[in-house]
């Protein structure tokens, strides 16, 4: 249950938190280490163990039990975790990309591939499967169920 | 999908040689999601292998109409070719079976797959609807690009996905897959029309909202 509530938070706050700019790797926890709060960045998280391995301004390493934070220690990990894995790509971006549409999905080279025929009656589609006498000619059938339409709006 | 999986090319190729292509709208199912429209044209944004697994299903079946095989939620092409790949061998195995034993060779292919993944006995035999079912993260989040090259580990049907520390999103990505391979295992070649007349046993009866970072032009 207690995994779950975090997981809550953390998707909760991937969504509030997004728009953070990261200045310092380094956090100012709660957490109270030789007296003090610990100043820590955090280097990995476990989701299976459900603990978090902090390294302190002075190299110390620590690794700590989700349990053991209270929330706002949470939030921070919650933040850090978001700097890594959704920081902007450090390159410059493309001055003017393709539309992310059919043609930005060519390969390299120009290779295009044929675009796909798709039945929308299941009856056309099994007298295409079933390819003749022989049951090797027989072909699986991919049945593609999307809310909405694939030629359309979906 | 439309934008980026089934427009990749090596995609385009071996479903069009190797399978034939049905589609359906499941706009009215009570099952279905939730979703801002998109036109063919808008721009794709990220997204995690099995998000909205109520709007989107891939299924498998032989020219009998019997499912052999189930993904739910998004996949990306290569996501996509390793279940065509998976599909295209089931097939076969089925083809070279006697249909008294058809069944069971879908059971055990799956089963074997998800033993290929890591997932443990107690998780495989787990009982009860939608055990695997992967938290509903539909990622709606703003400077997010670099979600697809971080999710490395968790494409590709989960095998990168057991290191919780290369990907924390791996749990949900992987509860997906076992959702999607129990389905096939509890239910093997269950028919295509029983199916659509009860889909909840693959996509739950939760509501799932689907929104891809890139908006939607059509609204909905």
């Amino acid at each position: 249950m207690r995994r779950v509530c975090f997981i809550a938070v953390l998707c909760l706050s991937f969504a509030w938190t997004a728009t953070l700019a990261a200045a310092d790797d380094f956090l100012k926890f709660k957490l109270i280490r030789n007296g003090q709060p610990l100043e820590a960045r955090v280097v990995q998280y476990d989701f299976v163990e459900q603990n978090v391995t902090l390294v302190s301004r002075e190299g110390q390493e620590l690794v700590v039990s989700i349990s053991e934070l209270g929330t706002p220690d949470k939030r921070l990990i919650v933040k850090a975790l978001e700097r890594q894995l959704f920081q902007k790509p450090s390159r410059t971006p493309e001055k003017n990309p393709a539309p992310n549409d059919l043609a930005a999905n060519r390969m390299p080279g120009g290779v295009v591939g044929e675009p796909l025929v798709w039945h929308a009656k299941f009856k056309l589609a099994a007298e295409q499967a079933r390819g003749g006498e022989a049951v090797d000619d027989d072909r699986p059938i991919v049945w593609f169920r999307v809310l909405g339409d694939l030629r359309g709006l979906m | 999908m439309r934008t980026v999986s089934f427009s990749q090319p090596q995609v385009q190729q071996t479903m069009s040689r190797d399978f034939v292509c049905f589609t359906t709208s499941t706009e009215g199912d009570p099952s279905a999601g939730e979703s801002i429209r998109h036109r063919p044209k808008d721009p794709a944004g990220p997204c995690l292998r099995g998000n909205g697994q109520q709007n989107v299903q891939t299924l498998f079946l032989t020219p009998a109409g019997e499912i052999f095989h189930a993904a739910s939620g998004y996949l990306a092409p290569e996501d996509l070719l390793a279940e065509l790949r998976f599909a295209q061998e089931l097939f076969a195995k089925l083809q070279a079976t006697p249909p008294n034993q058809r069944a069971g060779v879908v059971t055990a292919s799956h089963r074997e797959r998800l033993e290929q993944l890591q997932f443990t006995a107690d998780q495989i035999d787990a009982k009860g609807p939608n055990l695997g079912m992967g938290m509903n993260l539909q990622l709606v989040l703003p400077n997010s690009n670099n979600i697809n090259s971080f999710l490395q580990g968790a494409t590709q049907a989960g095998q990168g996905a057991t290191n919780p520390m290369a990907d924390p999103f791996a749990p949900f990505v992987r509860g997906q897959i076992l959702t999607d391979q129990k389905f096939c295992m509890d239910q093997p070649l269950l028919s295509a029309s029983k199916f659509e007349r009860d889909p909840t046993p693959l996509v739950g009866t939760g509501k799932s909202f689907f929104m891809s970072n890139s908006g939607g032009s059509g609204g909905r």
